[in-house]
């Protein structure tokens, strides 16, 4: 099973996209670089991995005034993963 | 950007339009650049969003939100200047294929109309001078319109209105419970009562009156219960009734009479003006002989829908079909299109049709008293919508065209009885 959750696309991720070809996913948060290299080449065909860069993202608080008081909670903890690519191209809307 | 034409008839043409993606580029590209700007996305602020995500994401609904606006462009620009469609063009089909864009059009051009010989053609019309006599039955008939009803004793006579009771019958003569309408009235002076007036003339109030009515096999029977007769007392022709009756405008009998002979005058030289109005239309109709395109019918026929919609109050009926609707009216929608012709070729032909501004001025006039409304209020009006006023436009010229018929066809003159005869033939004739 993959452990790729979603590709993460934003202003400065795809510039780092265009310039360096490194694209970005939110990935389970057990998952190795080896595992998400195999995942990556897996689910885009012809595509060669260089380079694995992972981290954790911080939880943080969070919360919401309500009626009956303040709602606190944290965000959850999530690792993102910026692949290298060394050969091919990534599409990320390519299924739309 | 290619045009090709096809003519399926003389008056209907296939519009072909073909164009390469290069063509359009350029509209592509603003297009996607006005897109940018407005496009809000997670993770970008607005407008900063990268042109190639823009066009990978929202590529295909822009490109063809841009064929759309081009096509109607071109239409616009080149098809309709050249071509002159009338009617409603029909979009046949649309293809952006291997980056190559066919459009197929369906549309009407304007038939040639060549005008027969206009004094050779015999319309009938209905000529009628009010006689003394109808002047009197009208009189008559407002007497007894404005006339009350009273309570008599007495017999019923066959004038009289009754209100009564009635209740079912089961075959053996015995009451159905509960079927019984009570306090119904019956106006015994009506066509429709015909068999009520053989049976209960000369009863009095409270007889009981058993009826059988056969309606094809079925057989009702009931009873029927008289509670109270009425007479009518008819009014009175004095001075206060004339001038009610006239809006203040005869003060005695003679001059009463004379009003209401000149307005049955008005009223049947106006029906017998638009009556003359339908005949010239058939009588042309039926002696010009081209081809309408079938857009134009179509946009005929969809008005058909369109004004059936409005009387059944804004919406459809549930179950109308709107095919069978129109395939119903096609002969009409025909005819109303070939008028539409004849007469646009009648007003260019005859050239000394001008509008001018005391025609309007009339025609607000007449149109101001029949709403009830000022005059310079329907101004205002129709200023505000030049559709409306352009509308008022042609329906003047059309009424000066009639007016020009009228001078140049043969009339034929025929007495009232005469035409009601011809009328009753033609419909017999061709139902």
């Amino acid at each position: 099973m993959s452990v790729l959750v979603k590709p993460i696309i934003t202003e400065k991720l795809s510039r780092l996209q265009e310039q360096a070809d490194k694209y970005t996913f939110e990935v389970k948060l057990k998952a190795t670089k080896p595992e998400i290299k195999k995942s990556v080449e897996e689910t885009y065909p012809g595509v060669k991995v260089g380079k694995v860069n992972t981290m954790i993202m911080p939880s943080k608080p969070k919360g919401r005034y309500t009626r009956g008081g303040y709602q606190g909670g944290r965000t959850k903890l999530w690792k993102k993963a910026i692949v290298t690519i060394k050969e091919g191209e990534i599409d990320f809307f390519a299924e739309i | 950007m290619d045009i090709s034409v096809e003519e399926i008839t003389s008056v209907d043409k296939e519009i072909t339009l073909t164009a390469k993606r290069e063509e359009l580029q350029d509209n592509f590209n603003e297009a996607y650049k006005k897109y940018r700007a407005q496009i809000n996305m997670p993770g970008f602020r607005p407008g900063k969003v990268p042109l190639h995500i823009v066009k990978k994401r929202f590529g295909k609904e822009i490109e063809y939100e841009e064929i759309n606006k081009y096509v109607q462009e071109v239409f616009e620009k080149e098809v309709v200047p050249e071509y002159e469609p009338v009617g409603e063009p029909e979009m046949l089909d649309l293809q952006w294929e291997d980056d190559v864009l066919e459009v197929t059009f369906k549309i009407g051009s304007k038939p040639e109309v060549e005008l027969t010989d206009l004094e050779k053609v015999e319309v009938d019309k209905m000529v009628h001078d009010v006689t003394d006599e109808e002047v009197e039955e009208e009189v008559e008939r407002t007497l007894e319109r404005e006339g009350n009803w009273e309570e008599v004793d007495g017999k019923v006579e066959e004038s009289s209105k009754l209100v009564v009771d009635v209740v079912s019958l089961d075959e053996d003569g015995n009451e159905i419970e509960g079927q019984k309408d009570e306090d119904q009235d019956i106006d015994l002076r009506n066509d429709g009562a015909q068999e009520f007036r053989k049976q209960l003339v000369g009863k009095t109030t409270g007889d009981v009156v058993d009826m059988e009515l056969s309606e094809g096999e079925e057989t009702d029977r009931f009873r029927v219960i008289i509670k109270k007769i009425e007479k009518l007392h008819k009014a009175e022709m004095n001075d206060d009734f004339i001038k009610q009756q006239s809006n203040g405008e005869a003060e005695d009998e003679d001059q009463f009479r004379s009003y209401i002979k000149s307005r049955m005058q008005d009223y049947y030289d106006q029906s017998a003006n638009d009556l003359f109005k339908n005949d010239v239309v058939d009588a042309l109709v039926k002696k010009h002989d081209f081809d309408v395109p079938e857009a134009f019918i179509a946009q005929v026929q969809n008005s058909y829908v369109e004004q059936a919609k409005q009387q059944a109050g804004g919406e459809l009926p549930e179950h109308f079909d709107e095919e069978e609707y129109k395939a119903n009216m096609i002969e009409r929608a025909v005819m109303e299109a070939k008028w539409t012709f004849i007469s646009q070729k009648l007003q260019e032909e005859f050239e000394d049709i001008e509008i001018k501004p005391e025609d309007i001025d009339e025609h607000l006039g007449l149109q101001a008293a029949q709403y009830g409304v000022a005059v310079d209020q329907l101004k205002q009006h129709y200023a505000q919508n030049p559709n409306m006023l352009e509308q008022l436009r042609s329906s003047i010229r059309e009424n000066k065209v009639f007016d020009k018929l009228q001078d140049i066809v043969k009339i034929n003159e025929l007495s009232k009885e005469k035409y009601r005869e011809q009328q009753q033939e033609k419909a017999n004739t061709n139902p």
